[in-house]
């Protein structure tokens, strides 16, 4: 019980000076928020053209505009990022020192990203709710009727969406130990994401055999169900639940795999 | 016209050093023109799903949408080819504090920072956005005349010249900002609106988008161009904001460069 306390110390002073250090980049972030919400409005203006000049629109307006406000919320709560840069510290030989420590370099990414995605949601949340006073303002949102245990499955989707897109992302980097390209990979995440998960359009509007190929694979969970829980109260069935922590489990041991065979053949300059 | 040569010269140095440098890491390239493959068909996939709820956006049919989707995409190869590197190295010698050497050269600092470096990845996309083009007026039965064809290019420079003159004023606020490394995250951010014709845009953003940033006229304008149903002042008005940007980014850089330093200077 004492060590478990001690870890738990230890670890939230970890990710205190992670944030704290993180804070530096705020300027950076807010711009990253503006970023992720413009193309939004974008597209609203997009949308608003097609829907006037359509005879009998298969959506409405504001249900669009809810639509893409839980896409930039479930965004906001749950992308990484890290595969970016982290190969690289990998491929450069910059891990030397995680080796030697009783901290490994996977601890390091969990809580740094942590950290990093603690001080995102503080920063997000006031342009979120500004973003959705307005839109409520504006007539194009109406907060659907939820109840307790919506909100609740929903949280605990945001959270597993969180792990699940934190697991790929790990994965790719692990790739970095034989592969040159691993960074690049991250491209490739991001447009199998977009394509697959149910951020493009709302998934009624979707194409049957998209449709059949977003509800065949995890990648669902990561827009498609969060955001049909809010809008349409659609629980996730027994099936949804199993596929996702299959998914988990499965994605959890082959990183743990590929760390343990990429550090037997790690190299680096007097490393 | 010694110093136009001179220029000339060292802007096709640089191309062969690139080619050289894509030469040596070929697998890199080939990746790379992969991933860039697959985003432009995403790109006119997820506009095919949204003409799919409606057969036109803004009034512009599924074929005149993909004739302007073909010109972005143009554009968009060309200003990735050309300025994306470029205007990253600019902010990291602003940064660390570089830029020193590259102004003690006997050659316009400006076009240094700006044309040094390139990318060759963008070479698939831009044959994607050129078969765009071909494949919508042919279904369009639109045979353009050879002067709407020399003032699509026109228009099309002038666009690719408004990029970069706002590209390169947004880097050139790094003399202000520290710590922004996504600074040259904020054109590529704009992309969206290049994509979809001016007329989505009404109020206060058709102001904006078309007038006060007119970025919104610089895929729309050519393809308009092409599907002769282009307005001449929408038309000079490219033209016109183009040369304006030009000077003003010019006009800029010399103004921020005065507030630049680096440790021995």
């Amino acid at each position: 019980m004492n060590r478990i306390a001690q870890q738990s110390n230890f670890y939230s002073k970890v990710i205190r000076f992670k944030f704290i250090k993180a804070l530096q980049w705020r300027t950076e972030m807010i711009l990253w928020i503006l970023l992720d919400i413009f193309p939004f409005i974008i597209l609203l203006f997009i949308w608003q053209s097609v829907l006037s000049l359509s005879a009998s629109p298969s959506i409405s307006l504001p249900e669009l505009t809810v639509f893409y406000y839980l896409v930039i919320l479930v965004q906001g709560f749950t992308v990484t990022h890290f595969e970016e840069y982290r190969p690289e510290e990998i491929r450069m030989g910059k891990i030397d020192f995680f080796l030697i420590k009783p901290y490994s370099f996977i601890q390091e990414i969990i809580l740094n990203d942590i950290a990093g995605k603690l001080l995102y949601i503080l920063m997000i949340s006031p342009f979120l709710a500004l973003l959705g006073y307005i839109l409520w303002h504006l007539g194009l949102f109406a907060i659907p009727a939820l109840t307790t245990i919506h909100v609740l499955v929903f949280v605990c989707l945001l959270l597993l969406a969180y792990i699940l897109q934190f697991c790929l992302s790990l994965l790719i980097t692990m790739t970095a130990f034989w592969f040159e390209e691993a960074q690049g990979l991250s491209n490739l995440k991001i447009l199998v994401i977009s394509l697959f998960s149910g951020t493009l359009i709302p998934f009624a509007l979707l194409p049957e055999w998209l449709q059949k190929v977003t509800n065949a694979q995890p990648l669902k969970f990561l827009f498609a169900v969060p955001i049909r829980l809010i809008q349409e109260q659609a629980l996730p069935t027994a099936q949804d639940w199993s596929m996702l922590f299959g998914t988990l489990a499965f994605l959890i041991g082959t990183i743990f795999l590929l760390w343990q065979r990429g550090i037997q053949k790690y190299s680096s300059a007097g490393g | 016209m010694q110093a136009f040569k001179k220029y000339w010269k060292i802007f096709w140095r640089f191309r062969k050093l690139e080619l050289m440098r894509m030469m040596e890491y070929r697998g890199d390239f080939l990746f790379w023109a992969l991933v860039s493959i697959l985003w432009t068909g995403f790109n006119f996939f997820f506009f095919s799903l949204i003409l799919r709820v409606s057969d036109t956006v803004a009034g512009w049919t599924a074929d005149e949408m993909y004739l302007l989707l073909g010109t972005f995409t143009l554009l968009d190869a060309f200003t990735w080819t050309f300025f994306y590197q470029n205007m990253q190295r600019y902010t990291r010698h602003v940064f660390t504090g570089s830029l020193t050497m590259l102004l003690t050269k006997p050659i316009s600092t400006i076009f240094l920072l700006t044309t040094s470096s390139n990318s060759f990845n963008n070479i698939f996309r831009f044959l994607i956005g050129c078969a765009a083009i071909v494949i919508s007026l042919h279904r369009m039965e639109i045979t353009p005349s050879i002067s709407s064809v020399v003032l699509y290019f026109f228009a099309l420079m002038a666009a690719a010249l408004f990029i970069y003159a706002i590209w390169f004023m947004a880097s050139t606020l790094s003399f202000w900002i520290e710590k922004l490394d996504n600074i040259n995250e904020i054109i590529p951010g704009l992309r969206r609106v290049m994509q979809v014709p001016r007329g989505v845009f009404a109020g206060a953003a058709s102001v904006l988008f078309t007038v006060l940033l007119p970025i919104s006229l610089v895929a729309s304008v050519p393809s308009e161009i092409l599907l002769q149903k282009a307005e001449t002042k929408w038309v000079v008005w490219l033209f016109v904001s183009s040369f304006l940007s030009l000077l003003l980014a010019r006009k800029f850089f010399y103004f921020a460069i005065k507030r630049y330093s680096s440790v021995g200077n």
